[in-house]
């Protein structure tokens, strides 16, 4: 009976780990450009970009995804230039298959900063968007006061996504 | 000859009815108010679905910190700092016909709760917008007026 028992706890801790397994492995996207365009009037504006989902580089699939979180946000601009524009960002993932989800803000932005990095939710679940072929990256900005021209920018951004093997 | 012509027939209908479809849909965008008067909304398409972000607060600033309004109320603490000016809460919309825009969501600032929601657009400058949590007849329903820009004299 006591062998019976224990030999049902293995199984059902068997049973759980299988369910549960998956690895973390680091997802880039670098120098993702993104423009603002103008002429941009104070307040809240955005800049978007269509992302190609490439599971390649994790050596995965669609199929394997079982979750993903933001890791990092970064913004920058040529050194010359600042982002005091700007009072604060926000970013956030939508796609037409996908509910729109906020993963970081910023706020304010650090004066005379030409490279900013947001604070990331470690709570948005984003594994959907890696189940899609493709998702749209939105950023949005409140801009002090007016531009009379375009705003680009770039971005850095990492995310983890958990794979089954 | 005359199977080829009515497919491509069939194939320009469908064609220009999702095209109207869509057109009709976009009669949506635009900056709305709610009944409240306290925000104004603007209403812009992002892929195929509709959002709608704070563009303007009556009381832009919180009494108690003397700073812009933030979105304290978040459950997610990573995002309670971040300026209700600029925040989205109507998401994810998508035009079903008849004047009507449904699987959406709305965001209440003042609670930090997000409902279930559905647009119905009783005429070109008036929108009935619905939350509700679970089944649409628990909820409540907001009239929202089109900001109308006076004409010069």
């Amino acid at each position: 009976m006591k062998l019976f028992k224990i030999i049902s706890c293995v199984f059902v801790l068997a049973l759980i780990c299988s369910c549960s397994s998956g690895v973390d492995k680091a997802y880039e996207i670098k120098g993702l450009e993104l423009t603002m365009e103008g002429p941009l009037f104070e307040g809240p504006n955005s800049a978007s970009a269509v992302h190609k989902v490439n599971l390649g580089q994790l050596s995965s699939s669609a199929d394997k995804v079982k979750g993903a979180t933001l890791k990092s946000v970064v913004l920058y601009l040529p050194d010359s230039l600042t982002f005091d524009d700007f009072s604060d960002f926000k970013f956030q993932l939508t796609a037409d298959d996908a509910a729109m989800t906020e993963a970081a803000q910023l706020n304010p932005v650090p004066a005379g900063s030409s490279r900013i990095e947001l604070q990331v939710s470690s709570e948005a679940e984003l594994a959907d968007f890696f189940k899609l072929d493709e998702f749209i990256i939105l950023i949005d900005g409140n801009l002090k006061e007016e531009i009379y021209d375009n705003f680009s920018f770039k971005a850095d951004l990492v995310f983890d996504v958990k794979v089954s093997e | 000859m005359f199977k080829s012509l009515f497919s491509a027939l069939v194939l320009v209908l469908m064609f220009s009815s999702s095209v109207f479809a869509q057109d009709a849909g976009d009669r949506l965008l635009g900056v709305w108010e709610p009944s409240n008067g306290k925000a104004r909304v603007k209403i812009e398409k992002i892929g195929s679905k509709y959002f709608g972000k704070i563009v303007w607060l009556k009381e832009p600033e919180d009494p108690e910190t003397g700073k812009p309004k933030v979105d304290k109320n978040n459950a997610d603490p990573a995002l309670q700092n971040a300026p209700l000016k600029g925040y989205r809460l109507l998401k994810d919309f998508v035009y079903k016909g008849e004047d009507e825009w449904t699987e959406g969501t709305i965001y209440d600032p003042e609670n930090g709760s997000t409902y279930s929601s559905t647009i119905k657009m009783t005429d070109e400058n008036t929108l009935d917008i619905r939350g509700y949590i679970g089944i649409s007849a628990f909820g409540r329903t907001d009239v929202w007026k089109r900001l109308q820009i006076p004409k010069k004299k």
